[in-house]
């Protein structure tokens, strides 16, 4: 009983944590005109959690903190293109991490950024009946790569300086 | 693996995409004057720009009563005003060709410019490129 409350509690504590940043992102204005790209910083949690808690942990904290965003941003469309972007790049992520070494961690993210907004644009193009929409692509994978390797980064050097605290915190 | 692997794979992808971006931004098609504008998947009007001397503004209601305010002028179109909360459709200003389609993601709009079927192709000294 003791070992479920604590779980409980960790993922509560990350998901309000991703949710903070995923509120405080939405207020910077977009950087650019294409839709769909952002900074996507909440994803650090998500994939720290996938890290030190384990798949299942880290879907529980995804689908909630997707969930609960859309309807704080108001945007109750954007629900769709997350959850989709989102479940198939943790499950991405999930199956990499299994292969690759620790210190390729932030190229699972960037693998895992990519997935992510070409699964969106896709869901897009279903959702308007639009292929043109598809000329986004190289844009959104530029982008991928980019925000990808910063969130990846900031989760992998966060794990390396601290070592097993957050592991005994949350586990 | 290395990660001086990643760093080089994902370095040439990058080159590949701008190289891509650079390729769709130069690729002009001065035939296309047909503008579609498309509601949920169903086109709710269709404008021929050529045709069109006087700029003038159409106002699209969504489902879930959001609008978007389309300005049509000639050989142009943009969207000049949208009551969604990131107005990423206002920002992405006119288009001209067929390449890039407006999209205002929240009320599900998308404006296009589609290729005309005018016979402009066989009049060799109306395209010149850009």
């Amino acid at each position: 009983m003791r070992i479920k409350l604590k779980r409980l509690v960790s993922i509560s504590v990350l998901t309000a944590i991703a949710l903070t940043i995923f509120v405080i992102e939405n207020q910077i204005p977009p950087l650019t005109a294409i839709p769909g790209i952002k900074l996507g910083l909440s994803n650090i949690i998500t994939l720290f959690a996938l890290v030190i808690m384990g798949p299942k942990d880290a879907f529980i904290i995804l689908i909630l903190r997707v969930t609960m965003g859309s309807i704080f941003s108001g945007q109750i469309m954007t629900l769709l293109y997350s959850m989709s972007g989102g479940i198939l790049c943790l499950t991405a992520e999930t199956i990499l991490l299994k292969y690759l070494p620790f210190k390729n961690l932030w190229a699972v993210s960037v693998i895992g950024a990519v997935i992510h907004n070409t699964i969106q644009i896709a869901v897009a193009a279903l959702i308007t009946m639009t292929v043109g929409i598809f000329f986004y692509l190289p844009y959104l994978i530029i982008a991928g790569i980019i925000t990808g390797a910063f969130t990846g980064l900031c989760v992998q050097l966060t794990i390396k300086r601290t070592g097993n605290t957050f592991k005994k915190i949350l586990l | 693996m290395k990660n001086r692997v990643f760093i080089i794979t994902f370095a040439v992808i990058i080159i590949l995409a701008a190289a891509i971006i650079y390729f769709i931004n130069n690729f002009s098609s001065n035939n296309s004057v047909i503008a579609e504008i498309v509601r949920d998947g169903t086109i709710v009007k269709t404008v021929n720009l050529n045709a069109v001397t006087e700029p003038q503004d159409i106002i699209i209601t969504s489902e879930d009563g959001g609008t978007n305010t389309v300005h049509i002028e000639h050989n142009a179109i943009s969207i000049s005003e949208a009551d969604c909360p990131d107005k990423l459709c206002v920002k992405q200003g006119r288009i001209q060709n067929e390449v890039y389609p407006i999209v205002c993601l929240p009320h599900k709009l998308v404006v296009r410019i589609i290729k005309s079927n005018c016979q402009t192709h066989s009049e060799v000294d109306t395209v010149t490129g850009r």
